[in-house]
């Protein structure tokens, strides 16, 4: 019971004030008028409302004056020299960066080439390497009918210490 | 807060009727237009809003805070996040809803930071017309130097002030927007981010707070401290 009253009370101190502010709809202001207007005490309690507002205007309002305009603005044309500085040695960061990394870059891929080359220079002596135990049995080999007859005897043990070079 | 657009949470007033376009805020808000310049590098644009809303945002953080050292560092820090929030800018609401949203996120951390380190309440500085009275005042009111007129107003001024600090900060923001800067319910929505519905609860018990205080003082002449005093002495 007394919570719906005390809803009740908040509910119409609500309507007074936004009937005050101006922020009633048409409907819900022509009731409140409706109430006021066999209301004693909602009268009463509209009048203070509206007195204890109205003495607001007594607080005094601030005169800034030109020193805190000049302040402020300095102090932002400040925050504007420290964003330039922070941008342009952002930028400096930015080019160093790329500077050394396309230096290494560039250099990673001299010394990649290089070591290409150098390799596929060297294939042909590779290949002859590779090659050599066979080119040291080249007559040998000759004398024989056919590479399968060369794999059976393999097969047979008869290269045996000899490793797989042999043949 | 995020400086970015607000997701546009009061219309600009829309003077045409009919099928004409809808006003953007940029049409219909000269000061969007000022912050749009200062977006683009204007610094002139941007000293023209400091000297339009400086002393509407010094007066309500000055109430808000009770101090005015502080609420000139906080004003400045006001502007100080307006410059740099210039490049992001989007006009999403009334320049000045805006500028009252991030008035209010810096007073809110500037007081919440301010009761976590429990510091001990700093004297009124707002001014010498809203001081509480000095004995040479009150002296002089006695002696009948002081015109009574005057003293009703430094007392009454005075008395309205406590009424306010009484308040809990959000009470007293809603109630300075609603108060100095005329805001609706939807702009004191959108700068406090809160729903209208919300507002209109807080700005409801904020003027019956301030009513119960200072009803009292204009129909019976009893100032808010001696109703404080009188309700001591009856708990003792």
């Amino acid at each position: 019971m007394n919570e719906r009253t005390t809803n009740d009370s908040d509910l119409l101190e609500e309507e007074l004030v936004a009937y005050l502010d101006g922020e009633l709809p048409d409907a819900d202001r022509a009731r409140i008028e409706k109430r006021l207007a066999d209301d004693v005490s909602c009268q009463r309690k509209l009048a203070q409302l509206q007195k204890a507002w109205d003495l607001l205007d007594m607080l005094q309002k601030a005169d800034p004056g030109a020193e805190f305009t000049r302040s402020t603005v300095e102090m932002v044309a400040i925050q504007q020299e420290k964003e330039a500085e922070l941008l342009h040695s952002t930028v400096k960061r930015s080019q160093a960066f790329w500077f050394v990394g396309g230096g290494l870059a560039i250099a990673l891929s001299l010394a990649g080439g290089f070591f290409l080359a150098r390799y596929q220079l060297q294939a042909p002596e590779r290949q002859l390497l590779q090659d050599m135990p066979v080119i040291q049995r080249v007559d040998q080999y000759r004398h024989a009918e056919s590479v399968e007859f060369l794999e059976r005897l393999r097969q047979e043990g008869l290269f045996a210490g000899e490793g797989e070079d042999a043949i | 807060m995020s400086p970015g657009p607000l997701s546009n949470p009061s219309a600009p007033n829309h003077t045409v009727t009919g099928s004409a376009p809808p006003l953007s805020y940029e049409q219909a808000d000269p000061d969007v237009r000022l912050m749009l310049q200062v977006r683009a590098g204007s610094a002139a644009a941007f000293e023209e809003l400091v000297l339009r809303y400086q002393a509407r945002l010094l007066t309500v953080l000055e109430h808000l805070v009770n101090n005015r050292e502080q609420a000139e560092d906080l004003a400045q820090e006001v502007f100080l996040r307006v410059f740099r929030a210039r490049e992001r800018y989007e006009p999403g609401a009334k320049f000045s809803t805006w500028l009252f949203t991030i008035a209010n996120n810096v007073a809110s951390n500037s007081l919440r930071s301010k009761s976590r380190r429990k510091e001990v309440g700093v004297p009124n500085q707002i001014g010498s017309d809203s001081t509480p009275m000095q004995l040479d005042q009150m002296a002089l009111a006695a002696s009948g130097q002081l015109p009574t007129r005057a003293l009703d107003k430094a007392e009454a001024a005075d008395v309205v002030r406590q009424a306010l600090d009484s308040l809990n900060p959000r009470q007293r923001m809603a109630l300075l927007l609603s108060k100095f800067e005329e805001m609706s319910y939807q702009d004191i929505a959108a700068s406090m981010e809160m729903s209208v519905q919300a507002t209109k609860s807080l700005l409801s018990r904020a003027r019956e707070n301030l009513r119960v205080i200072l009803s009292p003082y204009f129909e019976n002449g009893v100032r808010p401290s001696e109703l404080a005093a009188a309700d001591t002495e009856d708990l003792s």
